[in-house]
């Protein structure tokens, strides 16, 4: 019959057999033992299992002869190879005060560097005092610091032609202030209007590419569209790269752009010409309607020939698509010399 | 433990996988000197033949090499050497169809003079016996019990060493001993029968 200490017997046996510490109730298990028929014969049977896997002395399983030299060769030509190999530094043996000592030396250098450039203005910027852009919900995040200029106050060196990353725009408010932000190693929004001197420089740098990026390009090109329609004035710089992007880029979308801008500004003999050579020669009709509607603008604010003329040819133009050449006689007889 | 057991010099064992880890191939032949032997029983026990064992084993100590910036200290240098056995010996069998045996002419050791040839046999019948009765275990029951009975781990070695519990070594140990304890009494000479 089992006893109920049967599973304690055994696990105490096992543990003893095993060298392992029987645990607090070894005593009184033993003294169980002693005094139970039942547990008596599981512990010997236990001791007779053990004792008998003791006839295997494994002196059978010694090495052949030949067993320690071939080991012992392949061993050999296995760390020769391994020595040819780069060895591998664990890590942290010489890591924590190397780590330590880093990143102190770099807290330090960029503490004095702070202070030398005068709180991380552009190169070449007029000092200003930055501003933290306040947070608000998914706007303008950057894992970056941000800084605020305003356009009116600092001028902006773009002159080293850094990449403008991840850049943003911010419709004009009431009083027709635009933002454009980005980022260099900080992230900037710079605050003004267009006209502004270093809101100008920033989308004149942005349409000539320096984000990289297309859609950007074309935000820069619409900002400026939007800041022209109210009939501000806009600076050369502006007007050239316009006329430059409406004669080189090879995007129809962003000439487009381009020539949506020029069309809407107010009309100068810099923004004519461009537009007229855009009718002449752009390969997209779009692009040519938008130069069509500039120039009768600028035949009407200018009262200048040339704009006539080259609206005059447009329409008798037989080898031009027809609906050019309807908006290019329609435009002619809106105007009124 | 036993004559084969483990008594670790963990310092001497640490200096030479340290001479290992340097390219020094001194630190390999430092460990194999002193652990083939008991790895080779091990893995003789395991996979009952002795030229698989002594491929694995030599399998063992290269991969020693391999993975020298592997030992985390955790375990012994020997229980890091018998878990890489173990697994070798896993692979091996997994690999192979056949269940390890232990045929009597593998079992052949060296003629042992002074000894009477009669008691030479009775002593190979009953290590036969034995043999036999571990090779039905179960692999995982076989290789806890060969640690624990011939090589003297301790239960949290062979935890560590495997990666189970020491709760799952004791359960692997004691199902072990009931399962021989039913082959050992089968018979009083099941090392009359035939390897099966």
């Amino acid at each position: 019959m089992e006893c109920r200490e049967s599973l304690k017997v055994r696990e105490f046996v096992l543990a003893r057999l095993a060298g392992e510490s029987a645990g607090d109730g070894a005593a009184a298990l033993a003294a169980h033992v002693a005094g139970c028929a039942a547990c008596s014969a599981i512990a010997a049977d236990m001791e007779s299992v053990w004792a008998r896997l003791g006839d295997d002395d494994g002196s059978d399983l010694g090495a052949s002869p030949s067993f320690e030299a071939r080991t012992g060769a392949a061993l050999a030509a296995e760390a020769r190879r391994r020595t040819n190999v780069r060895p591998f530094a664990p890590r942290g043996a010489e890591s924590p005060l190397l780590k330590v000592a880093a990143v102190l030396m770099a807290g330090v250098a960029g503490f004095f560097l702070a202070r030398a450039s005068g709180g991380g203005a552009l190169p070449g910027s007029t000092a200003f005092q930055p501003t933290p852009v306040p947070y608000r919900g998914g706007e303008n995040v950057s894992l970056v610091a941000n800084r605020t200029l305003d356009a009116s106050r600092a001028a902006l060196d773009l002159s080293g032609k850094p990449r403008l990353a991840n850049v943003a725009y911010v419709p004009a408010d009431a009083a027709g202030r635009v933002a454009v932000s980005f980022d260099v190693t900080t992230r900037y929004t710079v605050v003004g209007k267009p006209e502004d001197q270093a809101v100008a420089n920033l989308l004149v740098s942005l349409m000539s590419g320096s984000s990289g990026s297309e859609g950007a390009k074309g935000k820069a090109l619409d900002l400026v569209s939007e800041g022209t329609r109210g009939g501000a004035p806009v600076s050369p710089e502006i007007v050239t790269l316009l006329r430059r992007t409406l004669e080189t880029d090879k995007n129809p979308g962003v000439r487009k752009k381009a020539a949506e801008a020029l069309a809407q500004m107010p009309p100068t003999p810099e923004t004519r010409d461009a537009l007229a050579a855009a009718l002449k020669n752009d390969t997209n009709p779009a692009v040519r309607i938008l130069a069509v509607e500039g120039l009768a603008k600028a035949a009407a604010v200018l009262k200048d020939a040339s704009s006539i003329e080259s609206l005059r040819q447009k329409a008798a133009d037989d080898r031009e698509n027809g609906y050019v050449r309807s908006q290019a006689a329609l435009a002619l007889s809106k105007i009124e010399i | 433990m036993e004559a084969d057991g483990i008594s670790p010099d963990q310092e001497a064992d640490l200096e030479a996988l340290d001479q290992i880890r340097r390219g020094d191939e001194a630190g390999a032949t430092r460990l194999f000197q002193r652990w083939s032997g008991p790895i080779l029983k091990f893995t003789g026990r395991m996979l009952g033949n002795a030229a698989d064992a002594e491929e694995v084993t030599q399998d063992v100590f290269l991969k020693v090499i391999a993975r020298a910036n592997q030992y985390d200290g955790r375990a012994s240098v020997a229980s890091w050497l018998f878990a890489i056995a173990a697994n070798a010996c896993r692979d091996r069998l997994r690999r192979s169809t056949r269940r390890p045996t232990v045929p009597l002419d593998a079992v052949a050791e060296a003629a042992q003079p002074g000894i009477p040839v009669d008691l030479r046999l009775v002593e190979r019948q009953r290590r036969a016996a034995v043999r036999r009765a571990l090779s039905r275990l179960s692999d995982e029951q076989r290789e806890v019990l060969v640690l624990a009975r011939y090589h003297g781990l301790p239960y949290a070695e062979i935890a560590r060493s495997l990666s189970i519990s020491e709760g799952a070594v004791k359960t692997r140990i004691f199902r072990a001993m009931e399962t021989l304890k039913t082959l050992f009494s089968e018979g009083e000479t099941p090392w009359n029968a035939a390897s099966h």
